[in-house]
């Protein structure tokens, strides 16, 4: 049986690879994990990894909504249940 | 209003068909006396507005059981009506917060009542699978929610309400009761999980 890989950025870099895949902009003082980065196939991989899941949840976020007919119906029984058993303010 | 209080109260009325019903019956609504009723009007745009993002976000958590996502979308909102009704609870940009994590506090206590490690029965996710090819044109958020089902409980929550839904990292951190901190070094764990476990959906890129 053989272990799944699982592939994780250079420790020391691990914040840099989050930050860049997640958007943040990198700056001058991350010259060092860029430069680190661009010469580590592994923490290249990780890097596209880690963009490609968080581009497929982002486009997952924007898949058309639910269909809330049924549920609003069945809320607005229910509310009229809740102003029925409440008592008149009168 | 306490949440936690009511969403305990409230579980004991989590038995049978009418368990709902029996939740609005058995709250002692307070007497108003001198005041007119709150708009329910309002109350109502208000849901509607958001019940899309609520009922997606009680689906992801109770994947695949699509008919308990809605019991906990109506249980949550049925709780905020009374709490609206009662003055307890004001109309305000944090009312859609305080519903979501009434919805997720109702699936806690239902996977807690559930007493399994794992929380879908490997039978319900194949049926889902079976029944409803069309869950999600895409295939990778078909291939999301399966490695969705592999990662800890944990793990998935954040991702959820985060990733999935959006939700900003204070809103999860009061959701879940935990610190801001804990959310992001979770989140981030939780990530690189998911991301390894989808390896294959993206294919040779990377
Ligand atoms: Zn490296």
């Amino acid at each position: 049986m053989t272990t799944p890989v699982h592939t994780e950025p250079c420790h020391h870099v691990k914040h840099y690879v989050e930050g860049v895949a997640g958007g943040k902009r990198t700056r001058w003082w991350n010259i060092l994990g860029w430069l680190h980065v661009r010469h580590c196939p592994k923490c290249q991989e990780a890097l596209a990894l880690l963009q490609s899941y968080l581009k497929s949840a982002a486009d997952m976020r924007q898949e058309a909504s639910e269909d809330v007919s049924g549920l609003l119906s069945r809320m607005s029984d229910a509310m009229t249940e809740v102003d029925q058993n409440s008592p008149s303010p009168f | 209003m306490e949440l936690q209080a009511i969403a305990a109260h409230s579980n004991a009325d989590h038995i049978g068909e009418h368990r709902l019903t029996n939740a609005i019956a058995s709250k002692q609504i307070k007497n108003t006396e001198g005041h007119s009723k709150p708009s329910r009007s309002a109350f109502e745009a208000m849901i509607s507005k958001e019940l899309a993002s609520f009922l997606r976000l009680a689906k992801r958590l109770a994947f695949p059981d699509e008919a308990r996502a809605e019991d906990f979308v109506q249980d949550a909102i049925i709780k905020a009506y009374v709490g609206f009704q009662n003055g307890d609870l004001k109309l305000t940009p944090q009312t859609g917060a305080w519903i979501r994590k009434s919805i997720y506090l109702n699936f806690l206590m239902h996977r807690r009542s559930e007493k399994r490690v794992r929380y879908v029965a490997p039978e319900l996710l194949e049926s889902a699978k079976t029944v409803q090819p069309e869950l999600h044109a895409n295939q990778l958020s078909n291939d999301i929610l399966a490695a969705l089902e592999k990662i800890s409980d944990e793990h998935r929550e954040v991702i959820i309400l985060i990733d999935l839904e959006g939700i900003e990292y204070a809103e999860a951190a009061e959701i879940l009761s935990i610190p801001i901190g804990t959310i992001r070094s979770r989140l981030n764990r939780a990530r690189w999980n998911m991301a390894n476990l989808l390896r294959n959906s993206y294919g040779s890129n990377p």
